[in-house]
This record gives C-alpha cells, structure tokens and sequence, in this order.
C-alpha cells in the first residue's frame, strides 16, 4: 500500500511542475 | 463591559503594538539586512548554506523558486511519512507504539508539509516522540518558513522593478527559519515549561486514582501522556500549525495550563501574520498599505469574535426547553458551556475559535462541535473566507493581496481606467492568478463535502446524521482546502476514504495557491512602476480598506451561503424551534 500512497503523492507533485509551466506560457513574457 | 471584552481587547491591543517592531525585525531578515541577531545566528546561517552549497545571492527566476519550494517541500513529506512508517524500528518510541497505517501516514505527511496540522490520528497513541520531534515539529517550522518565503517573493514583485528574478527561495527559507521562527519558539517554549507545559522523553506515567473505589478494581490508575510538548507547542502556535502534541490539543493542561499560556499562546497565533503587515508596508516602503491590510483583517476578526461571544452566551433554547439552566450565577458563567473547558469560559473560547480559524491555526481550547450552529458557522465561515483574515505564516497576507488585487480590478473597472497596485499595472495575467488562488478553495472545499455525502465510503463514518453531520463534513473540507487544521471533530476521519480526499485537498490547496502568488510576483517584478497619477486609486485609505472587506466578504458570503444554509443555518432554525 506504500506505493500506492507515495504514488498519489507523486503524481500530484508531478501535476504541479505542470501548473509551473502552464502559468510560465500564460505570462506573455519570453 | 465584561471581563471577557476586557480580556479581549486586552489581547488586541498587544497584538497590534508588536506589529510595528516584529514587522520592522522581519522586514530587515527579509531584505538580508543586518539584524542584532547577526552575532549569535549569522554563523549558523552560513553554516547551513556552507553544508547545502548554498549562495545566498543567487537570484531566481519565479519557476525556479517555485521548483526549489515544491522539491524541498517534496522532501519534507516523504521524511515525516517514512518516520510513520517505521516508527516501531526508531529510537524514542518507548510505548513502543506501532506502525501508522499507510493512508493515515499520508494524511499526515501531506497535512504537516503543507502547514496544515489537521490530525485524523490520535496522538498520544499513534506517534512517538521521534515521528512528533523530528518528523512534525520540523515541518512546524519549515512549513510556516515556505509561507514566509513565498510571501517575501511576492512582495519583491511589488518592491523591484524591471527585475527578472524574485530573490532566493534557499536564503529565504533559511533567513526565516532561524532569525524568525526559532528564536520566538525557543523564547516561548521556555516560558511554557515554566507553566508547567511538559518536556521530557520520560515514558508515560500511571497515577494513582485519588479514590480507587470509585473506580473498581481493574483500573490500577489513570495513565497520563508525556513528551516532548513545549517545544513543539511553541512552533505550532507561532507557525500557525495548531497540530496538538495530545488529542485536546490546548484544552490539555500539559498543553496549556495556566492563564498566562493561554494568553501567550493566543498572542503566538496571531503575532507573525500581524506583524508581517507591516513587513509587507516596509518592503514596499509605504508602511500605511500595510495598516490599511492590517486594519481590514482585524475588523472582520472583531465582527466575528462578537458573532461567536453572542451566538454562545447565548445559550441553546432546546437545553432550557428541557429544564437545562444557562443562566449566569456564581457557579456558572452561563450560555453555552458544552464542550467549553470551566477555566477558559465563553469568552477565551470564543477569541480562541475565532483567531485560530482566522489564522489556519488548527489547535482547539473548546469543542468547536459543540459551539451553537451559528457560532460554529462563524468560526467555519472564517476558514472559507480563504484563511485571509491574518491566516496563515505568509500565505494569510499574499493571499489576501490576492484580493487586494481583485479589489483593485474591480475599482478599476468601475472607473474605466487600468488598474494598478503600489506603482504596478494590474493586468490579465496578474488577474488570473488571483482568480485562482480566490476560487480554487471553495472548489476543493465544495467539491469534498459533495463527493463524500453521496459516497458510502464517505457516509460510513457520518457519525451524526442529518444537518449536524453535514456541517461536520463541510468543515473537514473547509478546514483541509484552506490549510487551517481544525475540525468539528464529530466526524470518523481516520478512514481511507477521508484521508485520501482530505490529503488532496490540503495539496492543491497549498501549492496550487502559492504557484500563482509566485507567478504574480514574477510577472509584477518585471515591469515597470507607474507614478501614481490622478486616476491612481490610493490603496492605503478607509474607502480601500471598506472596498477590500467587501470583496473578501462577497466572495466567501456568496461561494458558501447555499452550503451554510444547508447545514448551520439549518440547525440553527431546528434549535430555535427546540427540535434539536
């Protein structure tokens, strides 16, 4: 069960460095 | 006036006098100033970035600075849930208490990296002093040091100009952890030890029933937790973590055991977030734009410290309907006292619930499942205005200037001019950010509660069904989407099921908002400022003070009043009908 909870929590780590990106596109800066 | 409003304003007016020299101490910490601290601390800073490879002066861009917050954050959760999981194999577990479940350790992990402090475990017979030490009080201090830093990051976008870089998450972190957070903790601790707040590795203790009959044979005496508390009670106050070292929480005599602790832990509470308005006025070298924040945060914290004194003297109708009397005499001090503690009374439980939900301060000094349903509401209501009101270490005030830039917009927009903020245009991009940190909570917060009373798994452990477990359900969600930590307490929460969504809520509520805030620090760092001109909206009068409230209160009243209606508000009129 340990893989499947440190898992979760990978993933939503993983889904963050996206946000980072995302927002980084949104800027509108280079 | 009562002695509880003495009390009351008491604690404001020290709260409010330790704004200016905190805020100025921490203002210099965060522009790497030179402080009278330098001489003791300045060695164990360079130490700290001597053994990390650490420069100090290395600027970052905000995605950097945003990555170096998630991986050490990162880090943080897997060492407090790898501590859970082989607890039983590590020193200082002498009740030899066993391993916590892997869900439960996830729950916690994710609760005290994100400076949450909700706990769905019992502590006394879950965590050893190793997992409590090493694994919570630590996150205690660096979770409230990220909220410090990401906030200092945001500031800077304000304070520089045409600037690529928001400063240095590693210094920053470092800086606020050891001239800020330890020396406040380790000043306080010690004063908490000398009122008889536990701190010992010493095994739990046995005492001897003072009249055994009473109590039969088989029970040889009362057990009595023990352990390393004061140094842990410290920095959950201070850090606006909340998480109790016993199951109470500062109910608990070992927590809190005299008049003077409870004031000094309320003071503890509120003193950072306060202060760090006035950080946030010095850096951006206008002091009034601080006190016009702080002046709105502590008008809406009065309106709803009344609300809750009110709602709980009080009384509850349906108890006198029954012959119950909650009249004030000599042996009582009327109103509500169910589920209230006899030394604190109405009063300091009220300021307790309210400044503790104000702050994302999970720790308790009464049963917030047993205030009246609308002084539970107010302190529930709190939580769902987004943790602003003060809120958390950091992420209470950069939240909040989220709204401040909302505010603005809306300004802007009635007067059809472009919106700007301290000397910086308000534009799409800044305006997307903050809608996001403003509405990402109640989406977590309503999207749990409605997720759970529809899954079995969910309903399961409902203990008190009907209106009252849906207000449960709603505050476990409020209290997790917005990192506060606190909880009605009635529902079953130790369960995969809570766990998992309460886990995931603290997440997104956490980094999902301190992305954006970082984004907007980003983005405003690099233009230029605008000199303010006749169109300029001046940020630092009444009128903007009344505009901030109102944005604050519109979103919170308007994204929650259908939930509140369906579950306080409910019991309340089943209350006032004594059908409850």
């Amino acid at each position: 069960m340990d893989f499947v909870w440190l898992g979760v929590a990978g993933i939503l780590w993983l889904i963050t460095f996206g946000l980072i990106r995302v927002c980084e596109r949104r800027d509108g800066r280079p | 006036m009562t002695p509880a409003w003495i009390e009351i304003g008491l604690y404001l007016v020290v709260l409010i006098a330790c704004a200016r020299p905190l805020g100025q101490f921490m203002a210099d910490v965060l522009e790497g100033e030179r402080t009278w601290l330098a001489p003791l601390i300045g060695p164990l800073e360079r130490a700290c970035y001597r053994i990390a490879r650490i420069n100090p002066a290395d600027e970052m861009t905000w995605p950097r600075y945003a990555i170096a917050m998630l991986l050490f954050n990162a880090a943080g959760f897997l060492a407090v849930y790898a501590l859970q999981r082989l607890q039983a194999l590590l020193p200082l577990n002498p009740q030899h208490l066993a391993a916590v479940s892997p869900d439960s350790a996830f729950n916690t992990a994710m609760s005290f990296a994100t400076n949450t402090n909700w706990q769905g475990y019992v502590p006394e017979t879950s965590l050893g002093y190793l997992t409590q030490m090493a694994g919570l009080t630590v996150q205690n201090f660096v979770s409230a040091a990220t909220g410090i830093a990401v906030l200092a990051a945001f500031i800077r976008g304000f304070s520089r100009r045409s600037s690529a870089t928001i400063g240095n998450f590693w210094a920053d972190l470092t800086r606020g952890t050891l001239y800020i957070l330890l020396p406040l903790s380790l000043a306080l601790a010690l004063i908490l030890v000398s009122q008889g707040v536990v701190q010992t590795f010493h095994p739990y203790r046995t005492a001897a029933w003072v009249e055994p009959s009473a109590h039969g044979a088989a029970a040889a005496g009362q057990t009595l937790a023990l352990g390393p508390a004061a140094s842990q009670v410290a920095i959950k106050q201070l850090g606006t973590n909340g998480g109790g070292f016993f199951n109470v929480n500062s109910a608990h005599p070992f927590e809190n055991p005299t008049p003077l602790s409870c004031f000094l832990e309320l003071l503890a509470i509120l003193i950072i977030p306060g202060a760090l308005c006035y950080t946030f006025g010095r850096m951006v070298r206008d002091t009034r734009q601080g006190w016009a924040i702080l002046a709105a945060m502590t008008l809406i914290l009065v309106a709803c410290i009344a609300g809750i004194m009110a709602a709980e003297e009080s009384g509850n109708p349906a108890l006198a309907h029954a012959g119950a009397d909650q009249s004030t005499s000599a042996g009582s001090p009327g109103g509500n006292m169910e589920g209230k503690e006899a030394r604190f009374g109405i009063g300091l439980s009220a300021l307790w619930a309210a400044a503790t939900t104000a702050a994302s301060n999970g720790s308790v000094d009464a049963m917030h499942d047993s205030f009246t349903p609308l002084g539970g509401m107010i302190a529930m209501w709190l939580i769902q205005l987004g943790e602003v009101i003060y809120g958390g270490v950091g992420s209470g005030l950069y939240g909040m200037l989220a709204f401040a830039i909302i505010a603005v917009f809306v300004a802007g927009l009635m007067v059809g001019r472009t919106p700007e903020y301290l000397g910086k245009k308000i534009e799409a991009h800044e305006m997307k950010m903050a809608s996001l940190i403003v509405l990402l909570p109640p989406f977590i917060v309503l999207a749990g509660t409605a997720c759970s009373v529809v899954a079995p798994s969910g309903l399961r452990t409902i203990f008190n069904p009907g209106v009252h477990g849906f207000s449960e359900v709603l505050y476990a969600f409020s209290s997790a989407g917005n990192n506060n930590g606190s909880a009605f307490a009635g529902l079953g929460a130790n369960t995969p099921w809570y766990n998992g969504a309460l886990g995931l809520a603290m997440f997104f509520a956490r980094y999902w908002l301190a992305v954006p805030a970082l984004a907007i620090a980003g983005s405003l760092a690099a233009k230029k400022h605008v000199p303010a001109g006749a169109g300029t909206l001046p940020t630092h009068t009444p009128l903007f003070v009344l505009l901030l409230i109102a944005t604050v209160l519109v979103v919170g009243a308007l994204t929650f009043a259908p939930a509140l209606a369906l579950g306080p508000l409910v019991e309340h009129l089943m209350m006032i009908g004594h059908g409850s």
